[in-house]
């Protein structure tokens, strides 16, 4: 089912009546510039414009500013909870969450209890994963991605595009602006420095999202660095100045994951990680954005305790539902799962980018025999959830708006002040009926409108 | 230094990828012209024009007709040949992507992406990327406030000028101008800088000089 609403049906009037062979502009616009989330497929890297539509998905104020409303609420517990579990471990102590569930967890890394952070911000760049439930209209949070939550720069680049190409749309449009996003990044990244430049570390030009990240790292006025650019002297991490000078750093906001940020610390074969960097961390000598070791917060064990954390953290309802969400850890989830198989979803909790999302209802009976045994085996490492009937969205495929399923990444910065970006990142599934819409399974992306 | 304040800084990786930009793309130009020449001459004035003018930049190219040379030129990948440098420059300018203006790298991209797209070059096709070429330079190099971005991309653009003049044409006469910009630039970039003078008449080893002028204005080990 397609929900409109009078925005959209004012879009689409305005769009009808617009000169269609300027459509093309928008394409080449996407091919000019290179603006690409590349694959790796069948082991070779494959160079590709990320593909879009040109369709926005409009969001009336009204819903969005409870959106904005519930994740600041999300984000500032999920902080809250990072800051208690690298530290006093008062959620455990209460009770709230089985002692168990954290420890068990490959996300949780004991080597940094203890650490303090700057200014005690851990979750700096979330991206929130949403989608708008057709039975009641509630926008539902399917994923938090507290690590390294791509896609910010994609909206932001079509945009541009869009306002150049059709003017017109946004004369008569009242759209939230969203071009203040790498501005709320830069003073985010300011707040946390520990005194120095701001960089930006990327694994390099043949990551998916290279693209983003040096669009991030202009439009922050950050440089854009990769390991062999920066040096560990002391306990102070330097950036190499071609003539010679050593340049200190105070914040990096580092594009790739824990496992890979240091191979003195992490894995011992990571040739894009910067030795020592962990040390100068610890020492309180450079803001590492995101914090270290915040993967178990958005594990997706954890994410059935958000609501528990926001009322154990804040004394709030939360105001944004969770997915219903069962975990085989628990005895009687475990037993509706094994039942109910078939019309589930079953995840497993280590992996990211829509990769171990299993449909209950696509497999066989021997493929489900197999899993509910390895689920047995190990309860921990899946969580099932119930087939969410949401809203497809309008996509133009040969000229005709043809339905698909998408959801939403919002984008939340926490600096000072907490953050919501007016806008996020739609993403779609190129094919009929399929409900994976990630960029690293194919997936297309589309602007989102936020109306004034 | 954070706290409010943008500043930019070049690394050591930076400034090398710049300098090669503006070589990749200065060969391209020069190949690209020289090409064009050699078309009209293949056509009915001297058959060997074209393989006459890359065995002095050591490619050997061999062709059937003055479309064909234009052709292959353009398409080649491997030794030289316009697709090759673009391909360089382009590789070059990606990790650049958060430095260099996103016009003057989408003139690169825009290069690239007709080279390995179209199936054929003709000479109004090349005329058309050598424009697309201007706007690049046009973009980076006529700015109000110029700064050590564009000086290391004239410094690779004016090193590989001073290196194919000679190849090419053997005359130490037609670099003058060039070694003089060669210098300026040197001295912007590194206030050490010795500047290179015009004394030896062997050109190998005067390109030798000139080819490592860059590892004295970037300090890769330091």
């Amino acid at each position: 089912m397609v929900q409109n609403s009078e925005e959209f049906d004012r879009f689409l009037n305005i769009f009808n009546q617009l000169n269609k062979s300027k459509f093309e502009q928008l394409q080449s616009f996407m091919d000019d510039f290179a603006i690409n989330f590349n694959l790796f497929k069948d082991g070779s890297f494959l160079e590709r414009s990320f593909p879009f539509d040109m369709i926005p998905r409009i969001i009336p104020k009204n819903e969005f500013e409870l959106v904005e409303k519930g994740l600041k609420q999300r984000v500032h517990a999920l902080n809250e909870f990072l800051n208690d579990i690298y530290g006093d471990q008062k959620i455990i102590k209460d009770g709230i969450i089985p002692a168990e569930f954290i420890f068990s967890s490959k996300a949780y890394n004991p080597a940094f209890h203890g650490q303090k952070v700057s200014k005690n911000i851990r979750t700096h760049i979330c991206g929130i994963d949403l989608v708008q439930n057709s039975v009641n209209n509630k926008w539902t949070i399917l994923e938090d991605n507290l690590r390294v939550p791509s896609g910010a720069s994609y909206p932001l680049s079509i945009r541009q595009a869009y306002r150049k190409v059709y003017p017109e749309i946004f004369e008569q449009m009242k759209v939230e602006k969203i071009r203040y996003y790498p501005n709320k990044l830069k003073e985010m990244m300011d707040y946390v420095s520990t005194g120095g430049i701001n960089i930006v570390l990327t694994p390099g030009r043949y990551n998916s999202a290279f693209y983003e990240h040096a669009y991030l790292a202009k439009q922050t006025g950050s440089t854009l660095a990769i390991s062999s650019d920066l040096e560990v002297m002391g306990d102070k991490l330097y950036l190499k100045g071609y003539n010679g000078k050593k340049i200190q750093v105070g914040a990096i906001y580092r594009r790739l994951d824990d496992d890979f940020l240091d191979p003195l610390e992490f894995d011992p074969k990571s040739l894009i990680g910067v030795p020592g960097l962990i040390n100068v961390y610890r020492s309180g000598n450079v803001a590492i954005i995101n914090s270290v070791g915040n993967g178990i917060a958005d594990d997706k064990g954890i994410y059935y305790f958000v609501p528990q954390m926001i009322k154990y953290y804040l004394g709030e309802d939360a105001i944004l539902d969770n997915a219903p969400t069962y975990l085989p850890y628990f005895p009687k989830d475990l037993e509706y799962v094994l039942a109910n198989m078939d019309k589930l979803v079953i995840k497993d909790v280590a992996e990211a980018g829509g990769y171990g999302v299993l449909f209950g209802y696509k497999m066989t009976k021997t493929e489900i025999e197999d899993l509910k045994k390895i689920i047995i085996e190990q309860p921990r490492r899946f969580i099932a959830q119930e087939l969410i009937e949401f809203y497809d969205i309008d996509c133009l495929f040969d000229g005709k708006l043809t339905p698909r399923k998408s959801d939403l990444r919002c984008y939340v910065v926490y600096g000072e002040e907490i953050y919501v970006w007016p806008g996020g990142l739609t993403r779609y599934a190129l094919e009929e009926g399929n409900y994976l819409v990630n960029s690293s399974q194919g997936g297309g992306f589309k602007d989102t409108w936020v109306m004034g | 230094m954070g706290n409010g304040v943008i500043m930019r800084y070049l690394s050591i990786r930076n400034a090398d990828s710049l300098y090669w930009v503006g070589r990749y793309l200065q060969r391209f130009e020069i190949v690209a012209k020289e090409s064009l020449k050699s078309f009209d001459f293949i056509i009915d004035i001297n058959f060997d024009d074209g393989k006459e003018l890359f065995a002095k930049m050591e490619y050997n190219v061999s062709y059937s007709s003055a479309k064909d040379f234009l052709h292959k030129i353009s398409k080649d990948l491997d030794n030289g040949g316009l697709l090759y440098n673009i391909k360089h420059a382009r590789e070059n300018a990606i990790v650049l992507r958060d430095i260099i203006d996103d016009d003057a790298f989408s003139s690169i991209n825009i290069i690239y992406n007709e080279l390995i797209l179209s199936d054929t070059i003709d000479p109004q096709k090349l005329e058309y990327l050598i424009k697309e070429l201007d706007r690049f330079w046009g973009l980076v190099f006529f700015k109000i406030v110029r700064g050590k971005t564009q000086a290391f991309i004239e410094f690779g653009q004016v090193t590989e000028a001073i290196d194919l003049k000679l190849r090419l044409f053997g005359d130490f006469s037609m670099i003058l101008f060039d070694l003089e910009k060669l210098n300026t630039l040197g001295k912007i970039l590194d206030k050490d800088y010795i500047p290179v003078e015009l004394r030896s008449s062997d050109i190998d080893t005067f390109l030798d000089i000139i080819n490592s002028k860059i590892s004295s204005v970037i300090k890769y080990d330091s």
